[in-house]
């Protein structure tokens, strides 16, 4: 079981990645709101970030930046409706693990999910 | 568009992508892309297409071909791609699935073996003639072609594609794109990536879609419609390029024993062979050098193989940059070049000696006496001090039955670690047997010593002139032995006891010059003695890297001729190895030796090409051209900013390589070697025991690579003397060579290696002579038969040939240390690297990345630097930056980082893995100098001062 923070702007999609990850024994926090996400950051251990790329007062590759200050050894998975090599370029080097386009689909989210957290340690540092 | 079309339409832009990807991009293709009726396809598409990146790359694409004409954007491209996907450039984007699986530079992963599943459950299979790999992007692309073609001619369900889609291609598209677009300097190549990564997210849609029985997204459609209809104009035609028709059954895991070639110690090695794929790496059970050991270099040996910075294609500079050449091209091009210059102002420099036999024929048949080897920057002065004084370079102690051990300069544990014999010192000193190491850094030998002796650099022969002073002027030497089997006693005894020039060399003396105290000397003297014969002096690196350490070395020695200590148990060994027969046949014609008697470069002794004088030599009009095989002789043959301007003067220049480095950089054509693990040798070889050793090729060469063998005959053909290079196959040369063992290939193949003579001790006394019988060899030979405290080449050339302590700034006075560089610097082995050879290779680099400099504790705390900080190390020839490392474990006045680093290519040059970073502390050394006894440069005696910046 792994802790997961999810943040997305919008309710229903944390909501959903909530569902998928709980049914496979995880606890997942779920946040709407940059500030709150990463003041739980700061209070406690997080394995894994769902972060959404386009939030509303922050980027999401901004919030990535923050969060492996605080937890370096976190894992962290993009969300994106919009994928463009820029913004996979600046999470990538910020130390994103994965790459996923919305909608999620679940199989792949749950594919995703297992295989960053098994693979603890295992992805090399890139900057790009 | 019905679903047929909207298949085809798929088809034609995977086609395209996979194209693009491919190879170099022909003249033909960018020449029709220029073509009114692609770009206006692209621009109406442009006009209406709303994924931001996919209209970004189009624009990107055509703003390229619109900017000049298809000549130029042809040669552009052709110098970027080199760059990009040949690994002429030091920061690549990877083509390949396994590279980014862990986002490391490693190819053949676990992805090729599902790709090849993937391809057999379709009824396909790598073509042959596609050289690249087979989880490359352009195979991956074209298999989605294939599966797109499939649905629309053949209704072929869709759920296998969009499988592959989904757990291959979608898994590392946007790590390649994202590093594509960083890496690449054209907007083409960006676009390219966009494209790329923007079209497969929509086919995640589209599969989505299709999956749920849902309409095609109309705005996708419309892309497809058009992007297809504008890859139509370029006539790609019907054929397949990386993908054919058939399954083809997986080879079955085999054992290939072998082995390993990473460093020169050639321990037995066996590699795990699945399907043509190595997955790994062991020691050789029952090998007389490795003993079924090998060290973490062999044990990630095929990740040199399966570096992903191997170059793969000749390669050809054109205006400053690289492009793909073919081999004819390539060789054609650097045999004219060999034509044109004379064979007297070529120099052929090698750093290895795999199936040295053939280029070294090819090179004298060409006749250039010009030929080296790694061996002045290593250890010549060892060599020329042993191999004359009796017959071997190295005389490796007899660790198992010593009592008493003195290694000057060797660190075992590093350079050695997987060979037997350091299995037999650790469990020697564990019984009781005393170990003292005499380094001026505690390595991991002298922290497995019972005494480490931190002598000042370059001063070990006044430690052993003053031990032997003792043993001499104490009667306790072997008299039996110096009267029977030795030569110039009388000679020696006389310089240490100062009768030649009013200074005995008394453990006092001694003790002024090395900082080691008298009665630390003479106790140690008293030791030796008292455990002989049992007891063995050795040297290496450590010593010889500073200059004149010829009579130091001899010093040292001296002391087990002294003891009568060579060939006793416990002692330092007599080498002998039983001769290999020729690889030519006895029916077929031998090269010509076309080299004139003819020396470069002149010393006290030691003359021939002096490659520490490469910008001497260049200057001075002596050298035009350079032929260097497996070599990088700007980080390691003198000072590296001295020898690069040297290349970069000749005439010109051809690196034979697997990698780019900051040599082959240089050079005017590169030449892809394979690494051993693709190509075969045999030799003789010895550790105690004599015995034949197998290097069996493990894999077939990888790209289009080729044996070293391979491409000397190649250039001996276009020399005019291919008839003398016929050789069919590697079986043909091995079994020639193996002729006159009783042992055939066959044979050989299933153990890897074969004993000839098992190991003895005295052997001397048998043969009448420290020389090895005839049908046996060794590295040296000794003219008196005896040991020599007088070394005879020297005597013959009328120079000083006796042991002793010669100051190192004696021919170089400003190498002397003073107050500006009050301190000495100096290089070390690690156990993770090969000198400059395995920094491509991820796992070696994960395990050692970077060389902190080593300072002294107090030194430290003087000059106000704390451990971690960054450094200037300045020598009156150059400066370089460094990170600190604090400690107790070097003496004072002394720094020393690891060797090898620096690399402006693999993973310290690339960007995308900034954590790997060191430097080469040959910048530093003075141009053009070497030891005059021996022409080793002095590699580990640098004057330098350190600040913290």
């Amino acid at each position: 079981m792994a802790e997961i923070l999810a943040l997305d702007d919008v309710l229903d999609a944390t909501v959903l990645i909530g569902k998928i990850l709980s049914k496979k024994g995880h606890k997942v926090h779920c946040f709407t709101e940059e500030d709150k996400a990463i003041a739980h950051a700061k209070e406690n251990a997080v394995d894994l970030a769902i972060l959404d790329i386009k939030l509303e007062k922050m980027s999401g590759v901004e919030v990535l930046g923050i969060l492996k200050k605080l937890r370096p050894t976190m894992k962290a998975i993009m969300l994106t409706g919009y994928p463009t090599v820029e913004t996979a370029r600046e999470a990538i080097s910020l130390g994103a693990d994965e790459y996923c386009v919305k909608p999620i689909d679940r199989d792949e989210l749950e594919d995703k999910v297992e295989k960053v957290l098994k693979a603890r340690g295992l992805k090399s540092a890139m900057n790009v | 568009m019905d679903s047929k079309a909207i298949n085809l339409a798929r088809a034609k832009i995977y086609q395209f992508l996979s194209t693009l990807y491919r190879d170099e991009i022909p003249l033909w293709l960018i020449e029709k892309m220029g073509e009114k009726a692609f770009l206006g396809q692209i621009k109406k598409l442009q006009e209406v297409c709303t994924i931001q990146d996919f209209c970004s790359g189009l624009g990107r694409i055509r703003g390229t071909l619109e900017s000049a004409s298809a000549a130029d954007v042809f040669n552009e491209l052709r110098y970027e791609y080199a760059d990009l996907f040949l690994n002429a450039g030091c920061n690549p984007a990877f083509p390949y699935e396994s590279c980014y699986v862990t986002r490391e530079p490693l190819v053949m992963q676990e992805p090729v073996a599902k790709m090849r599943e993937v391809l057999n459950k379709a009824g396909l299979h790598k073509r042959e003639d596609f050289l690249d790999l087979d989880d490359h992007i352009a195979a991956e692309l074209e298999l989605m072609r294939h599966f797109a073609e499939q649905a629309a001619y053949k209704e072929v369900k869709q759920d296998q594609e969009f499988d592959f889609l989904r757990g291959h291609l979608l898994n590392w598209v946007v790590e390649f794109s994202a590093v594509l677009t960083s890496a690449a300097q054209t907007e083409f190549y960006r676009g390219l990536a966009e494209i790329t990564m923007s079209f497969l997210f929509n086919e995640r849609m589209f599969a989505f879609a299709m999956l749920s029985q849902q309409a095609t997204d109309e705005s996708y459609s419309y892309i497809l419609e058009h992007m297809s209809k504008a890859v139509a104009t370029l006539e790609l035609g019907d054929d397949y390029v990386t993908l054919a028709d058939g399954t083809v059954a997986p080879e079955k895991l085999k054992s290939v024993k072998s082995h390993c070639f990473i460093c020169l110690g050639l321990c037995g090695q066996e590699m795990k062979v699945k399907d043509n794929i190595i997955t790994g790496c062991k020691g050789l059970p029952g090998d007389p050098k490795g003993g079924g050991r090998l060290c973490i270099k062999g044990a990630n040996a095929h990740h040199n193989t399966y570096s992903a910075y191997r170059l793969k294609t000749p390669l050809i500079k054109e205006n400053g940059r690289f492009r793909k050449a073919s081999w004819e091209e390539a060789l054609d091009r650097t045999v004219e070049n060999l034509k044109r210059i004379k064979p007297t102002e070529l120099g052929f420099h090698r750093g290895n000696d795999f199936n040295n036999w053939c280029h070294e024929a090819v090179m004298s048949a060409y006749g250039t006496p010009n030929k080296v080897t790694h061996r002045q920057m290593c250890d010549n002065p060892a060599r020329m001090a042993n191999e004359k004084n009796f017959s071997e370079k190295r005389p490796w102690i007899d660790y198992e039955n010593s009592e008493f051990i003195m290694l000057f300069g060797i660190n075992e544990l590093a350079t050695s670690a997987g060979q037997r014999k350091v299995a037999t010192l650790k469990k020697a000193v564990k019984r009781g047997c005393k170990l003292v190491v005499i380094d001026p850094r505690r390595s991991e030998t002298a922290k497995l010593a019972s005494e480490w002796i931190a002598i000042k650099p370059g001063t070990d022969g006044a430690m052993a002139m003053g031990m032997c002073y003792v043993l001499v002027k104490e009667n306790l030497y072997n008299k039996e032995f110096v009267e029977s089997w030795t030569y110039g006693f009388d000679a020696f005894k006389k310089r240490l006891m100062g009768e030649e020039d009013g200074v005995a060399r008394t453990p006092e003396w001694a003790a002024e010059i090395c900082g080691i105290s008298a009665g630390t000397i003479t106790r140690l003297a008293h030791e030796f003695a008292i455990a002989a014969p049992a007891v063995g002096v050795n040297s290496w690196t450590g010593v010889s890297q500073a200059p004149n350490t010829l009579h130091a070395t001899q010093a040292l020695i001296a002391m087990n001729g002294l003891m009568g200590t060579f060939d006793a148990p416990g002692g330092p060994s007599l080498v002998r190895k039983k001769k290999l027969a020729s690889a030519w046949s006895d029916d077929q014609a031998k090269p010509p030796n076309n080299a004139p008697k003819f020396k470069l470069d002149k010393g006290h002794l030691w003359s021939g090409w002096i490659p520490a004088y490469f910008e001497k030599d260049v200057d001075e009009g002596k050298l035009k051209a350079m032929l260097c095989y497996f070599g990088n002789p700007v980080m390691s043959c003198g000072s590296e900013p001295s020898i690069k301007r040297a290349i970069e003067k000749l005439e010109f220049s051809c690196s034979i390589d697997c990698y780019m480095s900051n040599t082959t950089e240089l050079c005017d054509v590169v030449l892809p070697d394979c690494t051993y693990l693709e190509q075969s040798r045999v030799v003789a070889d010895w550790m105690y025991e004599s015995f034949i050793s197998l290097s069996q090729r493990a894999i077939k060469p990888m790209y289009d690579s080729k044996s070293v063998v391979s491409i000397f005959q190649e250039i001996a053909k276009r020399l005019g003397y291919g008839e003398y290079f016929t050789w069919k196959s590697e079986d043909e040369f091995l079994e020639n060579q193996l002729r006159n063992q009783d042992i055939t290939l066959e044979e050989l193949r299933k153990v890897g290696y074969h004993i000839t003579d098992e190991h003895e001790y005295f052997k001397y006394k048998e043969w009448g002579s420290m020389n090895p019988p005839a049908g046996y060899g060794s590295s040296g030979n000794t003219k008196t038969g005896k040991y020599n405290f007088m070394n005879p080449l020297a005597e013959e050339n009328g120079v000083d040939g006796l042991p002793d302590y010669k100051d190192p700034w004696e021919d170089w006075p400003d190498l002397e240390p003073d107050s500006d560089h009050p301190m000495i610097l100096g290089f070390f082995r690690v156990l993770e690297h090969e000198h400059t050879s395995t920094f491509w290779n991820v796992s070696l680099m994960k395990a050692c990345g970077s060389n902190p400099v080593w300072v002294n504790y107090v030194d430290a705390k003087e000059l106000g630097i704390a451990d971690g900080d960054t450094v200037r190390i300045s020598s009156p020839w150059a400066s370089v930056e460094a990170i600190a490392k604090v400690t107790w474990g070097i003496r004072q006045g002394v720094l020393a980082a690891a060797g090898g680093f620096g690399h402006k290519y693999g993973l310290e040059g690339d960007p995308k893995y900034p954590q790997y970073k060191g430097f080469n502390t040959n910048v530093l050394l003075r141009p053009n100098t070497t030891c005059k006894w021996t022409a080793t440069p002095p590699l580990k005696y640098i004057k330098t001062r350190i600040e913290k910046i």
